[in-house]
């Protein structure tokens, strides 16, 4: 027996020495591995634990009946050094129920040179039929371009009208007659200022009842975009450009005329105006404007409720230098008062400037949360919005991203080297590199943020957003009432999207539409709801068309979780009244009519 | 054709056939052991070798000339700028009520300008720098001085409108490069990042564009090098400027050798910059490797270890952001080029 011990012994020390020596070769590798820290990550980098809501959206804008593509503007040919530059606005989304049939319906712009722009009417089974050319809304392109489009009951008999925002023709006012067909009325009405705007809202300023129309311009207006005179038609500075088209403000005489008292109030701003957005931004019942400029500082104008307003931007906003193109509002925080959302710029590795949040401070000022909060970083950022996806009662964030998709290069080295050159007269669109096949921050998915305990994580691939499109316009609106809002995108140059929202988990929610009589507008525009339920608030205002190139569903949606019933409900309607109620079923649209609200 | 047959060309020895008290069996049992033992030692040592080794690699820099003179390095009135601040210069009765551009009084009004300064008397005090300056316009001292005075009171406007009109009538080296360092200081007055983006780019360019001019005809200038270098680091990384950085701060750290008989102070900040260069550009090994080398030159510099502490995952975040990022005040500060004590 010995012999074999002995020989097993051996083979036992050989085997514990080879396994020593690899021991001591592993530890080594793994010291050597590890200077690159990878082992650490392996066993450290827990994935983060999801906590946001399942969402699941569905393109279906073919089933649906709205897949048509955006035709672009083509500019003269004294700009076609950078033509994608230029022709890259003007696809836009609006939702109004113009029919009156109980179905949001929506109107999609283009753009190009005698292209239809599309009513797509609402035929309440899940499918839309454009019906444009019978309405007499398709054909807005015969001369200049159609940017955007905002509906609004302008003479309060309770059928929207729509005005439509063109570049270097006349913008137009069409009236509707009841019947399914509309008539323009831009000369009778005296609204067709001819610049180059890019947005406009419909709201009550001076709070007579009648709503009137603000309207952002972009190019100065005497440049006929078609037919230059000069190439000196650009911003004149990347960061603080004031050379803009001065802004409109068409007050509602009431008689179906209106006169532009923009410069007479002090609100003609010059800044390179994209969107347009108000709402009571300083809890005073009025409503505030608040421009998007791109290339410098974004203002902000308060409404004293007396006719006129004051430019409280040094106070309430910080420097911006950013190039805002999109301004949403709502009370992300559930403090009761709008906060801002704000679209800029992000190109990692050449302009990192973040979207803005800015959290309302309720003292009159305002401070950018989105870093905080994670919303910042998304891309070329154009419209966004607000919304509750899946109506547990907290707001997602959805932008909408991406400026030129072309070629495999990218512009923004030639344009970053432009901008940073001292001494460019970049006003000069002649100065201006040749962009010619280049992407510029092109390719880029929207985003979607959701809440995940007390930030935000960005979710739109894993939501269903597939496309990866030059977005513009985003409108929000519940197409089939079942209380969960859909998403229509206005890309740019490109397919029309609708996403249908399932969510994965129903909510309860209360959908309710304001009609104002009285000292209000009827479309209610300004209306500031207050729903209590367990033991939280959730505060809403009825939109006057804000977002870049878009409108959505004028109707307000509160997501209420899994609360089965609203303890409060408080109307405070654009004239001031004050009404109140709590007998309201979940689930479902109510229509309140100012003064009748039940007690 | 032996190869090919199967029987074993000789019998295999059978350990059981030897009496395990043997010599013969003790011996190979030794030898066994021995050669155990060794195999052991072998692979702990290249274990050892491999987790331990030497990780430090010589940097690629550019040659310079076997002998640069002070005024080529850019600092030839070092010896000048070297000589202590006159101590209580207020109280020093050579020091004229009125400042004057005197330059045998220059130090002194350097002085007593400083100390105005510290007491709150910022007018008064500036003037004195500004006498100083004025007495010679080539002379770093008095003017970095005077212009970090200048900065450091957010007087910006002032800054540029001295140093502007003095290098137009003033195209020597020195006025030139104050200039340009100019430039850096008026990004203070630019908006906080992440605005105020291209404003700050632009002062970056022309700060590039005066130092291009001075490299061009003084290559070895340790302080246009280092400034051009820091000035194309902070750009965004798409825009190009690493490679040209690298290149600059490449000469930087290379002229740390002839520059260290005036001063070493600068050393460990050559070593940082020309590591950051690489960082920012995701080359976290070569950035480690440059900082290991500026350890091995200027041992337990704290600046350093603090580059090597941040964890490689988070660098090209931090270089992008608190450290190099644009719109990261830059010191502009020159004393660094000639300060004894180190």
């Amino acid at each position: 027996m010995e012999p074999n011990s002995k020989r097993t012994s051996r083979r036992q020390m050989l085997k514990h020495t080879i396994q020593a020596s690899l021991g001591v070769a592993a530890v080594a590798a793994v010291g050597l591995a590890n200077h690159g820290n990878w082992f650490g990550k392996l066993f450290n980098n827990k994935p983060p634990q999801v906590t946001y809501p399942a969402f699941r959206l569905q393109e279906i804008s073919h089933k649906a009946g709205v897949a048509v593509t955006h035709q672009k503007v083509l500019l003269d040919s004294k700009l076609d050094n950078i033509m994608p530059w230029m022709c890259s606005v003007g696809a836009a989304v609006s939702a109004a129920d113009y029919n009156n049939d109980g179905l949001v319906d929506v109107f999609v712009t283009s753009s190009g040179r005698n292209t239809p722009c599309h009513l797509f009417r609402n035929n309440g089974d899940g499918t839309f039929t454009d019906v444009a050319a019978e309405a007499g809304v398709a054909d807005l392109n015969g001369e200049g371009g159609v940017m955007d489009a905002v509906w609004g009951d302008f003479d309060n008999d309770g059928w929207p009208d729509l005005y439509i925002v063109k570049w270097s023709a006349p913008n137009r006012l069409f009236r509707n007659n009841h019947d399914g067909t509309f008539t323009d009325i831009t000369v009778s009405s005296g609204t067709g200022y001819q610049g180059n705007g890019n947005g406009a809202i419909w709201f009550d300023y001076n709070e007579d009842g009648l709503l009137d129309l603000y309207i952002g311009n972009y190019f100065r207006p005497e440049n006929d975009l078609w037919n230059l005179h000069t190439t000196l038609i650009m911003h004149n500075d990347f960061e603080n450009a004031r050379n803009g088209g001065p802004n409109v403000l068409y007050r509602n005489n009431g008689d179906g005329t209106f006169t532009n008292v923009a410069h007479e109030l002090g609100v003609d701003d010059t800044g390179w105006t994209l969107d347009v957005s108000a709402c009571d931004l300083f809890n005073t019942g009025h409503m505030d404007l608040y421009l998007s400029n791109d290339f410098g500082q974004d203002v902000i104008f308060k409404n004293h409720g007396n006719g006129t307003f004051t430019n409280v931007t040094e106070h309430a906003l910080p420097i911006d230098t950013r190039k805002g193109m999109n301004a949403d509002i709502a009370d992300l925080d559930g403090d009761g008062y709008p906060d801002i959302y704000v679209s800029n710029i992000t190109k990692s590795g050449y302009l990192v400037e973040g979207n803005f949040l800015w959290h309302n401070n309720r003292d009159g000022t305002f401070t950018d949360k989105a870093p905080e909060l994670g919303v910042d970083r998304a891309g070329w950022s154009w419209g966004a919005k607000f919304v509750d996806l899946d109506n547990d009662g907290e707001l997602e964030i959805m932008a909408l991203n991406g400026f030129v998709s072309a070629g495999s290069g990218d512009y923004w080295f030639q344009l970053g080297t432009m901008a940073t050159t001292p001494g460019v007269v970049v006003e000069d669109a002649l100065h201006w590199p040749p962009i010619g096949t280049h992407s510029i921050s092109g390719y880029e998915r929207p985003s979607l943020f959701a809440k995940q305990g007390k930030h935000y994580v960005e979710i739109a691939e894993a939501a269903g957003i597939a496309e990866v499109y030059n977005g513009r316009g985003l409108c929000i609106a519940d197409y089939d009432n079942d209380g969960l809002p859909e998403l229509f995108i206005a890309n740019q140059g490109q397919p029309f999207l609708l996403y249908k929202n399932t969510p994965q988990q129903r909510n309860h929610w209360l959908g309710l539409q304001l009609i104002g009589t009285g000292k209000s507008n009827r479309d209610a525009i300004g209306a500031r709801v207050t729903v209590t339920a367990g033991g939280r608030k959730w505060v809403k205002w009825v939109d006057p068309g804000n977002g870049f190139a878009s409108q959505s569903d004028r109707r307000l949606i509160f997501g209420l979780g899994k609360l089965t019933k609203i303890d409060a409900l408080e109307v405070r309607w654009p004239d001031g009244r004050v009404e109140q109620t709590k007998e309201l079923h979940l689930d479902q649209y109510h229509t309140l009519k100012e003064g009748e609200v039940a007690v | 054709m032996k190869l090919l047959t199967n029987k074993p060309a000789t019998k295999p020895v059978d350990d059981a056939e030897i009496p395990s008290s043997s010599p013969r069996r003790r011996r190979l049992r030794r030898t066994l052991w021995v050669s155990l033992i060794v195999l052991v030692l072998l692979l702990s040592g290249s274990g050892g070798y491999l987790l331990f080794r030497p990780r430090v690699q010589p940097l690629a820099l550019p040659t310079l000339p076997s002998h640069l003179s002070d005024e080529e390095l850019g600092l030839s009135g070092w010896l000048a700028y070297q000589q202590p601040l006159p101590a209580n210069a207020l109280n020093d009765p050579r020091l004229p009520n009125a400042p004057q551009v005197n330059p045998a009084l220059a130090l002194l009004e350097d002085a007593a300008g400083q100390a105005l300064i510290k007491q709150g008397q910022l007018d008064r005090g500036l003037a004195y720098l500004q006498a100083a300056a004025q007495s010679d316009a080539s002379n770093l001292r008095y003017s970095n001085d005077y212009r970090l005075a200048l900065r450091d009171h957010k007087l910006f406007t002032d800054e540029f409108t001295y140093f502007s009109k003095l290098a137009e009538h003033d195209d020597s080296t020195n006025t030139q490069i104050n200039l340009a360092l100019v430039y850096v200081d008026q990004m203070r007055g630019c908006p906080l990042p992440p605005d105020g983006l291209v404003c700050q780019a632009q002062h970056s360019w022309s700060s590039i564009n005066i130092l291009d001019k001075v490299l061009s005809s003084h290559p070895y200038n340790v302080i246009a090098r280092f400034a051009r270098g820091l000035n194309h680091l902070y750009w965004p990384t798409l825009m190009g400027h690493l490679p040209m950085a690298q290149v600059d701060l490449q000469y930087a750290v290379a002229l740390t050798g002839p520059l260290s008989t005036i001063s070493k102070d600068f050393t460990p900040t050559a070593y940082i910059a020309l590591g950051d260069v690489f960082a920012k550009d995701s080359k976290a090994e070569l950035a480690r490797n440059v900082w290991l080398n500026g350890q091995a030159v200027v041992a337990n510099n704290s600046d350093l270890n603090a580059r090597l502490n941040i964890p490689q995952e988070k660098l090209v975040d931090a270089e992008n952001g608190p450290l190099r990022g644009l719109g990261v005040y830059v010191d502009t500060g020159l004393e660094t080029f000639w300060k004894t004590g180190r």
